[in-house]
C-alpha cells in the first residue's frame, strides 16, 4: 500500500472511531441512568415529598422546585435576553453592539459556581435568607447571554429582503422589528428559549448557594426550595442505599425533562427552516 | 409627442458605499404616468439610483447620498421618510411577500406596518380592487387566507406589486422584478405595466435591452454611475446621441 492510502485509512478510522465514541458515551450514560433510575420509579416518587428516613416517599418537592425556579428564571431573563439580542442584531457592525456581544460571550463563559457565589453574596447574604427567587435570579444571569446570542443569530437569518420590503412600504424601524423580524423569527427564538431553559434546568452549583434545598413541598419563592439537581447531589452523596437509588431515579427524570426540552427546540428549528425553504 | 408632465425630478444625485462613489451628479426628469426604463450594464448604478429615490439606499451600513429629489415639485428631504415611501412604492428583484402573512394580509401590509387601521369593508374592497389590478383576483380568490408564500413565483411577484400599489403611490419603482421569474410570468408582468401606467408613474430597472424596448416609453441609460442619455425610448434606440449609448445598444458591453 502507498503512504497516501495508509494515511487515508488511518484518518478515516480515527474519524469514524470518534463518531462512534460520541454515540457510545451518550448511550452508556442514558442506558445506565435508565436502568438504575426506572427501577425505583413509582407513583409516590412523583407525588410525595421525602419521608424522614427516605424509605418511601418521593421527590415531588424537587420537581416542583425545578419547574418553579427554571420558569421564574426564564421569565426574568427572557425580556433582557431578547432585547439585548434584538439590539445587537439591529446594530450589526457598530462598536457598542460588538461590545454587548462580547460581554454576552464572556458571561456565558463564567463558571456556574461563580454565578452561585455572586447570588449568595448579593442576594442570600443581603436578605439573610436562602430562597428560590435568589436561585432564579442567579440562573437568569446564565439564561440572558444564551438567549441574547440565539435571538441575535436567528434575527440575522431573517432575509434582508423582507425588512427592505417593510421599510419600502413606509414602516418605521420599531414596526419592522416587531411585525416582520420577530414574527418571522418567532419559532427560532422560541426554540432558543427552550434550549436556554434546558441548559439552566440542569445547573447545580448556583442552587447550592441560593435555593439551598428543602425537604418540604414549597411553593413560596422567598423560601428555600429543592430542585432535582440539588436532590440528586444530596441523595447521591448520602450513605443510605435507598437515597442513592432515588438519586438515580431523580437523575432519570431530570435527563428526560432536559431531552424533552431539547427535542422541542429541535423540532421548532426544523419548522423554521421549512418556512425559509 | 407633447412635453410630458414631470412627476419626479432628481438634481445632482451622488451616492457612496463607504468610500466608493457609485453615482455621479445624476439629474433626471421622470415623466408622469409613463414607464421609464433604467438600463445599463451590471454595476452601473441603476439599482442604487432607484434606491436613493425612496431613501432605501441609506439603510445599507456606510451608505450615503447627496443631491435633491423633487416629488411633484416638493423636496423629499423636507418630508417625513414614511410619507416619501408612501408616495414612492417599490417592487424588488426577488418576490418577497411576508411569509408570516396571508395573501390578504400581504396586500394590506403597508397599512398594517404603518399602523393605519381600516374598516372591514374598506379592507375587503382594497384587497379586491388591488388584486384585480394585478390580474390576480380570480387566481387567488380561493387562497386569500393561505400564506402569501404558498403562491407560485410569478404570482408572488404580482402579490408584491399589489402590496406596493395598495398604498396608492404616485410612483412605483421596479428593481429588475422579472429577473428571478420564468418567461411566462415575465410576460404577464410586462403586460401588466401598460395597464398600471394609467394610474402610476413607473421606473423599471432592467439590464435587458429587449425588455426596455418592449415596455418603456422613456429610457435612462446609465454607465459607471453616470446618466449618459435620457429620452423617449424610440428616439434613443433609433438614434442614440451619445457614443457610449450607441456602443451599448450594438452590444459592445455586457
Amino acid at each position: 500500500m502507498t503512504g497516501r492510502k495508509v494515511k487515508n485509512g488511518v484518518m478515516g478510522g480515527l474519524v469514524a472511531a470518534s463518531a462512534l465514541l460520541l454515540i457510545a458515551v451518550l448511550a452508556v450514560i442514558v442506558w445506565h441512568i435508565f436502568i438504575s433510575g426506572v427501577r425505583y420509579l413509582n407513583w409516590d416518587f412523583f407525588t410525595k415529598a421525602p419521608t424522614p428516613m427516605g424509605e418511601s416517599g418521593g421527590v415531588f418537592n424537587a420537581i416542583v422546585g425545578t419547574f418553579l425556579i427554571t420558569l421564574v428564571a426564564a421569565a426574568i431573563g427572557t425580556p433582557f435576553g431578547m432585547f439585548a439580542g434584538i439590539y445587537v442584531s439591529e446594530h450589526r457592525g457598530q462598536r457598542f453592539a460588538d461590545i454587548v456581544r462580547l460581554c454576552a460571550d464572556a458571561l456565558q463563559g463564567v463558571p456556574s459556581i461563580v454565578i452561585g457565589i455572586f447570588g449568595y453574596t448579593f442576594l442570600v447574604a443581603r436578605f439573610r435568607s436562602y430562597s428560590a427567587l435568589s436561585a432564579s435570579i442567579a440562573l437568569a444571569f446564565m439564561f440572558v447571554p444564551t438567549t441574547a446570542r440565539v435571538t441575535e443569530e436567528v434575527l440575522n437569518l431573517v432575509p434582508s429582503g423582507l425588512k427592505e420590503a417593510a421599510y419600502a412600504l413606509g414602516a418605521r424601524r420599531s414596526s419592522v422589528v416587531w411585525n416582520v423580524s420577530i414574527k418571522t423569527a418567532a419559532a427560532g427564538i422560541t426554540s432558543g428559549l427552550l434550549t436556554s431553559m434546558a441548559r439552566i434546568a440542569g445547573e447545580t452549583a448556583p442552587l447550592l448557594f441560593t435555593a439551598f434545598g428543602s425537604r418540604y413541598i414549597e411553593w413560596n419563592m422567598l423560601r428555600p426550595m429543592s430542585a432535582l439537581p440539588l436532590q440528586i447531589y444530596i441523595y447521591a452523596s448520602s450513605p443510605y442505599p435507598v437515597l442513592q437509588q432515588q438519586a438515580w431515579s431523580a437523575a432519570f427524570v431530570l435527563v428526560l425533562l432536559i431531552l424533552l426540552l431539547q427535542y422541542g427546540a429541535k423540532h421548532l428549528i426544523a419548522r423554521v427552516l421549512r418556512v425559509k425553504a | 409627442m407633447e412635453e410630458p408632465v414631470i412627476v419626479l425630478e432628481t438634481q445632482k444625485i451622488n451616492a457612496w458605499f463607504g468610500k466608493d462613489q457609485v453615482l455621479f451628479d445624476v439629474s433626471a426628469r421622470i415623466p408622469k404616468k409613463r414607464v421609464t426604463a433604467i438600463m445599463g450594464p451590471s454595476g452601473c448604478g441603476k439599482t442604487t439610483f432607484v434606491r436613493t429615490l425612496n431613501g432605501l439606499h441609506l439603510l445599507t451600513p456606510g451608505a450615503r447620498s447627496s443631491g435633491t429629489v423633487l416629488l411633484e415639485g416638493v423636496d423629499t428631504s423636507t418630508m417625513d421618510v414614511v410619507d416619501v415611501r408612501k408616495h414612492i412604492g417599490m417592487v424588488f428583484q426577488r418576490p418577497n411577500p411576508f411569509p408570516t402573512m396571508t395573501v390578504y394580509e400581504n396586500v394590506l401590509a403597508g397599512y398594517r406596518l404603518t399602523g393605519q387601521s381600516l374598516s372591514r369593508e374598506k379592507a375587503d374592497q382594497i384587497v379586491e380592487t388591488t388584486l384585480n389590478k394585478v390580474g390576480l383576483w380570480t387566481e387567488v380568490q380561493a387562497k386569500l387566507f393561505k400564506a402569501g408564500t404558498s403562491l407560485s413565483g410569478g404570482q408572488q411577484q404580482r402579490l408584491c406589486i399589489a402590496r406596493a400599489i395598495a398604498m396608492e403611490p404616485a410612483v412605483v419603482l421596479f428593481d429588475e422584478p422579472t429577473s428571478a421569474l420564468d418567461p411566462k410570468s415575465t410576460a404577464i408582468i410586462e403586460e401588466l405595466l401598460s395597464d398600471l401606467k394609467a394610474d402610476y408613474s413607473i421606473l423599471f430597472v432592467t439590464h435587458g435591452l429587449q425588455q426596455a424596448a418592449r415596455i418603456s416609453d422613456y429610457v435612462a441609460f446609465f454607465m459607471v454611475g453616470e446618466l449618459v442619455e435620457f429620452g423617449e425610448t424610440k428616439r434613443v434606440f433609433v438614434g442614440p446621441q451619445d457614443k457610449r449609448t450607441e456602443d451599448y445598444l450594438s452590444g459592445k458591453y455586457g
